[in-house]
């Protein structure tokens, strides 16, 4: 029993080494062969880009939340025991990301779990709605009492997307005065982003601002 | 006395050596880099890698020919529904299976800009720490790693492992001032390949019954029309490198595509006339590592494209200026629509 788990155990600790720059360049070379072939060590490899960059978004951004709600971690806390479908398997998720360290400036708000991580999205969804990715003159979601809500939000800042065609064509144009490696990172970057879709609005950081990222976390 | 003279002439000593290694190491990683750039154009080679950005990963496959002059690529997702591009020195095409449909876009320049090999000035080192260091095996092949530290926001750079041999890319990360990585690219093997055939080259998608969606290039271009754009703020070290009019999907009349460079890194602003009025809006969306930032305002629709941080398109966009009776004035964005962090 122990032998079957060991390897994935071995798997994980070497995915948390790549995606920290830390793995030797030996077994770099073996794990991305892998990859090319193991679809499930892939989409692990996913789950921990998603989770991990949700994170560190908001594990550095924890003064906006803060000043939100001081009291935060408890209601995180509720929001855990309330929502008895989602947990083990983004806890598992969490336990195993490359991305715990990340964890650790904010391990007082009960960070180590998928329910705050989704609650951080969509309290940073809003605080951006707040900051004005919106149009102007459109409404914002309401804070309640000085309460965050934790509704996932939609529809935010959804003012003026370019349409995907257009968008392709926006960066096939660009690409041609490029330099040769930055034309190859621009032309793969559309062809990688057909699973999340161009139109997905993303803040500074990069990280989608809607919907769709949390339900990735949760699924 | 002459201790004291000793000593300095020995410090001045080491300074100046240290110095002049810093310059050789400098210009040893700028000639890394043009090598890079010549061999990613001129090889003929075959290879399949993981792409990982902050969000996602995905498996591709390269082939790229260089004969004649001539190059001809293809770029396929090994994921996902199967996009691929077939790309040569006229045109891209971009073929999208999921939309059923295919973009073709026309080159501007037919022969020389794509396989123009860029070269890298000393000028180059005032907004890029660049360095060379020594690395372990890469592929079972000897590698060299050159860091192209960006000093300041605006930004991005990149660590490079190249082939010693080749001074093909094996692993590039690109990465941000503080070096954390934006979006990496690890090969798990490359082929160079002596000749590569037709064949090889082909699109795997059956196209038929797909919309073809094609584009040329405005070569009569109103060079003065253009020209008349600014972007106000430019961060350091960008200049318009080039301007032109081009046909973009769901636009009428041209666009305006002025191209801005600090000599790496390059930012596209297009500028789009329409009859919209009233709807005043700002988005920003990501393609792999390219940021787009975009405007409604009245009467334009202005978009910036680029492989930098979402400040630069941000800024470049937000600070252009438009022509009206010879005087420039900014475009009616509202400010207040976008809160500076």
């Amino acid at each position: 029993m122990t032998d079957a788990i060991q390897p994935n155990e071995t798997l994980q600790s070497q995915l948390s080494a790549f995606l920290d720059d830390e793995l030797p360049n030996a077994e770099t070379d073996l794990l991305v062969r892998r990859l090319i072939k193991d679809r499930e060590l892939k989409q692990t490899m996913a789950r921990y880009l998603i989770v991990g960059e949700v994170l560190r978004n908001t594990a550095s951004d924890t003064s906006k939340v803060a000043a939100l709600s001081p009291d935060f971690s408890k209601r995180i806390a509720i929001s855990i025991r309330q929502e008895q479908a989602v947990g083990t398997k983004e806890q598992a998720v969490l336990k195993n990301s490359p991305w715990s360290k990340w964890l650790r400036p904010a391990a007082g708000m009960a960070l180590a779990s998928g329910v705050a991580a989704l609650a951080f999205v969509s309290l940073r969804s809003q605080s951006d709605v707040e900051s004005g990715w919106l149009a102007a003159g459109q409404s914002q979601p309401a804070i309640q009492g000085g309460q965050p809500s934790y509704r996932r939000v939609n529809a935010v800042t959804r003012s003026a997307p370019i349409p995907e065609a257009r968008l392709a064509n926006y960066v096939v144009a660009h690409s041609e005065f490029s330099s040769p490696l930055g034309r190859g990172n621009q032309l793969t970057g559309l062809l990688t982003s057909e699973q999340q879709g161009y139109l997905q609005i993303v803040n500074e950081e990069g990280v989608p601002v809607s919907v769709e990222l949390i339900k990735t976390v949760t699924e | 006395m002459i201790a004291r003279f000793a000593s300095c002439f020995l410090t001045m000593t080491c300074l100046i050596a240290s110095t002049v290694a810093t310059a050789a190491g400098t210009e040893d990683a700028r000639v890394w880099l043009e090598r890079m750039s010549q061999a990613l154009v001129e090889r003929n080679y075959d290879g399949r890698f993981i792409h990982t950005s902050q969000t996602q990963s995905e498996t591709m496959r390269i082939i790229h020919r260089y004969a004649h002059g001539q190059i001809t690529e293809r770029l396929v997702s090994l994921d996902g529904v199967g996009r691929e591009y077939i790309r040569t020195n006229a045109e891209v095409t971009y073929y999208m299976p999921d939309t059923r449909s295919v973009l073709v876009e026309s080159h501007a320049e037919k022969d020389g800009l794509l396989s123009l090999i860029p070269e890298y000035t000393p000028g180059l080192e005032a907004y890029y720490d660049i360095s060379t260091s020594p690395a372990n095996k890469l592929l079972e092949r000897k590698a060299q790693l050159v860091n192209v530290q960006p000093r300041d926001e605006y930004r991005y750079g990149y660590r490079l492992w190249l082939d010693a041999d080749t001074a093909m890319p094996l692993k590039s990360q690109l990465v941000d001032r503080q070096g954390h990585i934006v979006a990496q690219v690890a090969f798990a093997d490359l082929v160079l390949r002596e000749h590569i055939t037709d064949r090889d080259l082909q699109p795997a998608v059956d196209t038929k019954g797909f919309e073809w969606i094609r584009h040329e290039i405005h070569r009569q271009a109103l060079v003065n029309e253009v020209n008349d754009w600014r972007v106000g703020e430019l961060p350091p070290g960008f200049k318009l490198t080039n301007s032109r009019l081009q046909s973009v999907v769901g636009s009428k009349t041209p666009v305006k595509h002025l191209v801005y460079s600090d000599g790496l890194a390059t930012v596209s602003v297009f500028i789009d006339q329409n009859d919209m009025e009233g709807q005043v809006g700002v988005s920003l969306q990501k393609v792999g590592s390219t940021y787009a930032f975009h405007t409604d305002t009245a009467g334009y629709q202005v978009t910036a494209v680029g492989e930098v941080p979402a400040a630069t398109v941000r800024s470049m966009v937000l600070s252009l200026t438009h022509p009206s009776g010879g005087n420039h004035e900014s475009l009616p964005v509202h400010e207040s629509a976008v809160i500076r962090k």
